[in-house]
């Protein structure tokens, strides 16, 4: 076995530093004491999320594909132990805890601002000690069925998931988190013990913690509570995608009062290691392109195609890559026209310099509140971890992008035949 | 570890309260406009809020206005307005980053304080009359919220259950009104309103983040006690928003259908109790935590929801209860979040689960000394309460309740109204039999 040892992270801008620490059990920690905060925020998360569906461990002969939603499903389900709802644990210490579950990672996380020690003891243990029976699976299918209902009445989250269901012709991102209410039928224990024994390895998980905490304390209470388990080097397996999308457009009646699109344009994904400069260079690209003091959000507005602000968003991760823009209009079809017009506009002429400047400003007032409370800063930690850097590189991007980079950004970024329009009517 | 609110009257129909802790490396300023509900002027009011942050003199449009914002480092300057008992609450957040944040320490917070104030002070006006494309376009938007009220299945059910728990009074007019009035509205009606606003108003301003006594506490304090000096303001000296809402003889039990997968259920309980903190412990045992009643048996038992929660709306001794079940299971659902009530209320409460929720809500209390949005929460809640509580003196409060108060306070609730969203086609959406 390991021994512990600990490395510091500093911005090198601000000063402001949070520790990394190399547990001996194979967890790395991120701890960032808050001076003057009396709320601890801790995040124990595993990377792996919804889009993992085909996998094989050292224990395999082969891959195994799981149904869709058996992520969220495990997630669920860790929160029953064999003698308690880790809820009603949770309520003796006063803390508050969830879990989420994304595309690529899961998250369980409470807040607190007594016994953090005790909660953050429950969280360590109820994540490493699975109980899964027949019959508590099958109670939770009912609970699920309703959480996807529920989304179902949400026309926003319909256009956006429809979206991505014709933009993608395999790749799993295509289907809703939770699965659909066939797909869960699906799931048993053992299924969810095949999954947890593949992803919920120390070596693939970590533990953010941050506010009010002392740094020893935690490394003591993970050396009483980590169980050392050995690197299962869990294999994913993900389908091939064409760099076209599915649909061209995809519409669907709601009802709803304004039409509600989303337009998302599918490029390349790329390496882990480019992952932050690709996505900030995009992001910076997109917010030139749609944001609020865009030439073109005036001409939406002038022209009354477009009341409200137009969402952006790069949607990327591991074997997927897109910009998708989104908002509320009675002409769908003639504003996704104005964005490709405008697109080739700013291939063609590239952005303007003062507009360039101006936003680098904002991006970085949005960096430094982004810091501003404890659970806002383990969520960086874990979220930045997670890509293989640390909570200040998207600063550190932000420094070396120039608008070069990003008016090249443009241009590789937006393809022929790789867009697609959703629409909810 | 506590924070302090404090609150200052310098003029009539004034109040101006600062909380700072220099921990946070935000500035946000709020001035909120508080006036009755008027079923006539909400609808235009919130047009006049909303122009108010799309532009101002100094930068007619949107695109002017966020370019200044992007300078100061992307401040947010943004408007609402909102029910609170029988009042309207319209308002503007103006948030930044501390001067000791910025790139080469340049001060931005006293900028955005001169620019919030031109919003407010000097809109985008000629001879008297709003802009008419800026009035256009905020008319626009309203239309098409009213156009998309149901589009969330799930907040136009609780949204129609106040219609129905709260006719007659004055909160159950919908802010955002009727397409048709909204249509017929013009500048020149909207632009009276806005005088209305600033003349009538009562005004609140808070500051909260991490500087005390700052420049542009001082720039808005000044200018705000000019202005509501110079006004003849003859309004309520405002302490408090409550205004509860009368039981009905017997329950109201209203069922609607709309196209969507899911129903929904709302049920509204009313309570006269004036024991705030244990109505507050008692709703919370009720449907407010991870382990409470309604979610562990509506939910961890039964599997008939993924959410069941109880809540109080703020100002009007109101209890909502929600929930989304499959089609079919409506009546079994309420049945069990009424026989978890009548338990409660035959004193079905133990020691355990009181202490877990005081525990619970004390952390709660606790932790809004970490959040700068959180602290201006708190202070308006208390505004509306008629008293300035720290979260601190609350904590005494919350220990001090006991069970025979907790039951007593959940014993003053009664079913007042059952509003229930069912999906068109109930019998296309059924659930599953194997339940």
């Amino acid at each position: 076995m390991s021994k512990t040892t600990i490395e510091i992270i500093t911005d090198p801008r601000t000063g402001d530093s949070y520790k990394l620490v190399h547990h001996k059990s194979g967890l790395d920690l991120l701890l960032a004491p808050m001076e003057g905060f009396v709320t601890t925020a801790a995040m124990f998360g595993t990377n792996y999320g919804s889009i993992i569906n085909c996998f094989k461990t050292t224990d395999d002969e082969d891959f195994v594909t799981v149904p869709d939603g058996i992520a969220h499903y495990l997630e669920h389900k860790l929160f029953e132990n064999e003698d308690s709802d880790v809820f009603e644990l949770y309520a003796e210490t006063g803390a508050d805890g969830n879990a989420m579950t994304g595309f690529e990672n899961t998250i369980y996380l409470f807040t607190c601002t007594e016994n953090y020690l005790k909660s953050l003891k429950i969280l360590l243990e109820f994540v490493q000690k699975p109980y899964f029976t027949q019959e508590n699976v099958d109670k939770e299918q009912g609970i699920i069925a309703q959480e996807i209902r529920m989304t179902l009445d949400l026309p926003k989250r319909r256009c956006f998931f429809n979206l991505l269901n014709a933009m993608y012709h395999e790749h799993p991102v295509k289907v809703d988190i939770a699965g659909s209410e066939e797909s869960i039928k699906k799931i048993t224990p053992e299924l969810l013990y095949k999954c947890y024994s593949a992803f919920y390895d120390l070596h693939n998980m970590a533990l953010a913690v941050a506010g009010n905490l002392d740094v020893d304390e935690v490394i003591a209470l993970c050396d009483e509570c980590l169980k050392p388990c050995e690197d299962k080097h869990t294999e994913v397996k993900m389908p091939d995608e064409p760099l076209t999308v599915a649909e061209p457009l995809v519409e669907e009646n709601f009802g709803v009062g304004v039409p509600i699109f989303s337009i998302g344009f599918k490029c390349e994904a790329c390496e882990l290691s480019d992952i932050i400069v690709k996505e900030t260079e995009a992001e910076l690209m997109l917010s030139l392109l749609t944001g609020r003091m865009s030439p073109l959000a005036k001409r939406l507005r002038d022209e009354k195609l477009v009341v409200g602000p137009l969402a952006h968003e790069v949607f990327d991760g591991r074997g997927f890559f897109s910009l998708i823009i989104s908002g509320e209009s009675d002409d769908p079809d003639r504003v996704c026209s104005l964005i490709c017009e405008e697109i080739e506009r700013v291939k063609r002429d590239g952005f303007c310099e003062e507009d360039f400047a101006l936003l680098k400003k904002v991006e970085f007032g949005a960096g430094v509140r982004s810091m501003n409370s404890p659970e806002s800063y383990a969520e960086n930690m874990l979220a930045f971890y997670f890509v293989g850097d640390n909570a200040f590189a998207q600063e550190r991007a932000l420094g070396q992008i120039t608008l070069d980079d990003v008016n090249r950004a443009a241009k590789e970024l937006f393809g022929e035949n790789r867009m697609t329009l959703s629409v909810i009517r | 570890m506590s924070f302090e609110l404090k609150e200052e009257r310098p003029v009539k129909g004034l109040s101006i309260t600062t909380t700072a802790d220099s921990k946070f490396n935000t500035e946000t300023i709020i001035v909120r406009f508080i006036l009755p509900i008027e079923q006539e002027t909400t609808q235009k009011r919130w047009t006049v809020i909303s122009m108010l942050t799309d532009a101002c003199a100094a930068y007619p449009d949107k695109t002017l206005l966020s370019r200044r914002l992007a300078e100061l480092y992307g401040a947010s300057l943004f408007s609402f307005s909102y029910k609170l008992g029988n009042y309207q609450v319209s308002g503007i957040t103006m948030s930044s980053i501390g001067d000791r944040y910025t790139l080469n320490g340049e001060g931005i917070t006293a900028e955005c304080a001169e620019l919030m104030l031109d919003c407010i002070f000097k809109p985008h006006m000629k001879d008297g009359v709003f802009d008419e494309l800026l009035f256009e376009n905020s008319r626009q938007e309203l239309v098409n919220k009213i156009r998309s009220a149901a589009d969330n299945r799930h907040t136009y059910a609780l949204r129609r259950a106040g219609e129905i728990a709260f006719r007659g009074e004055s909160s159950a007019v919908q802010l955002l009104g009727e397409e048709d009035t909204a249509l017929a509205m013009t500048a020149e009606d909207v632009s009276e309103v806005y005088r209305d606003m600033l003349a009538k108003g009562f005004i609140t301003v808070s500051f909260c983040g991490g500087g005390t006594n700052t420049e542009a506490q001082r720039i808005v304090s000044e200018r705000l006690t000019e202005f509501a000096g110079s006004r003849d303001y003859d309004g309520e000296d405002i302490r408090g928003l409550t205004s509860l809402s009368p039981l009905k003889p017997e329950p109201e039990y209203v069922t609607e259908q709309i196209d969507q997968k899911q129903s929904k259920l709302v049920l509204v309980c009313k309570s006269a109790s004036e024991d705030e903190f244990a109505v507050k412990l008692a709703v919370l045992i009720y449907g407010g935590t991870p382990f409470s009643k309604l979610f562990m048996n509506v939910r961890e038992k039964m599997s008939l929801c993924y959410y069941c929660q109880s809540s109080m709306i703020e100002g009007k001794g109101t209890m909502v209860i929600d929930s989304g079940v499959a089609p079919g299971d409506e009546e079994k659902a309420r049945a069990e979040i009424l026989r978890q009530l009548t338990l409660m209320q035959q004193g079905e409460i133990d020691e355990e689960e009181l202490e877990d929720t005081k525990r619970y809500y004390i952390g709660t209390l606790r932790s809004i000394n970490d959040f700068s949005d959180d602290q201006n929460s708190w202070f308006f809640t208390r505004f509306g309460r008629g008293d300035l509580l720290t979260p601190q003196e609350a904590e005494e409060k919350v220990r001090a309740v006991t069970m025979e108060r907790v039951i007593e306070a959940i014993r003053s609730f009664a079913l007042d109204t059952v509003y229930t969203l069912e999906p068109t086609d109930k019998d296309a959406e059924g659930g599953d039999e194997d339940e």
